[in-house]
């Protein structure tokens, strides 16, 4: 079994005030073969030629950076051959878009959104990312006409 | 990510969490969860087995596709034969 690193235990203790009893449910409302997914990964993909910084890692940093569906999966899978520390977290990215990029060839899926959300993974911040950083996301997604969302952790 | 999770569902849109940490599923409760028990940074396995990968992509869109499930709904991975 995996253990909670410490800022994840500290975000954990925060959310047992917090707990939900109601979850939301969004049923699908197409086949899958017609959906449009994103991917949400806890990664800190630095794209776009954008210096290769990973701000916030150790704290948990709320905010949100956008990956291009154009994203070519072997770069990022490089810069995580490189290991130096945070780049690891690009290869779920850089497998992620691989695995889904043949399933919706294989029909499986309908198409990939244009652009894809990763944040830091766990942030120690809950507040901010429960009223902020969250919210933003859905937003986005939603002026995509996104259906479909898949998560993908650290 | 469970807690994005939840915002994406209250928006309508359907999600399904790949999870490593028992504990995070526990807490936050997110609608969907495919629980992969490998280590941290391996959710979809090594970059050298596109099998592994595609198996637990269909593994998460079954979850997505299957009507019986209540929220919050947790499931296993378990590799086929």
């Amino acid at each position: 079994m995996i253990e909670p690193s410490a800022s994840l235990r500290k975000l954990l203790r925060a959310l047992q005030s917090r707990r939900l009893d109601d979850v939301p449910w969004a049923p699908l409302r197409r086949p899958l073969a017609e959906c449009r997914l994103a991917l949400v990964a806890s990664s800190v993909c630095v794209v776009h030629g954008d210096a290769h910084e990973y701000p916030g890692v150790e704290v948990g940093d709320p905010t949100f950076r956008e990956i291009g569906n154009d994203t070519d999966a072997g770069e990022l899978l490089a810069r995580s051959r490189a290991g130096d520390g945070a780049a690891n977290f690009e290869r779920n990215m850089a497998l992620a878009l691989d695995g889904l990029r043949a399933t919706v060839a294989e029909g499986r899926l309908g198409e990939l959104n244009h652009r894809h959300l990763t944040l830091c993974g766990p942030v120690a911040v809950t507040r901010d990312a429960i009223r902020r950083a969250a919210p933003q996301a859905a937003d986005r997604l939603t002026a995509d006409q996104v259906d479909v969302a898949l998560l993908v952790p650290t | 990510m469970g807690l994005v999770a939840l915002e994406l569902e209250r928006a309508g849109i359907s999600t399904v969490a790949l999870q490593l940490l028992h504990a995070a599923v526990a807490e936050v409760r997110p609608p969907r969860s495919l629980w992969v028990p490998l280590r941290e940074g391996c959710a979809l396995g090594s970059a050298g087995d596109p099998e592994y990968r595609r198996a637990v992509l269909e593994a998460a869109f079954e979850m997505l596709e299957d009507a019986s499930l209540t929220a919050p709904a947790l499931l296993e991975y378990v590799a086929r034969g």
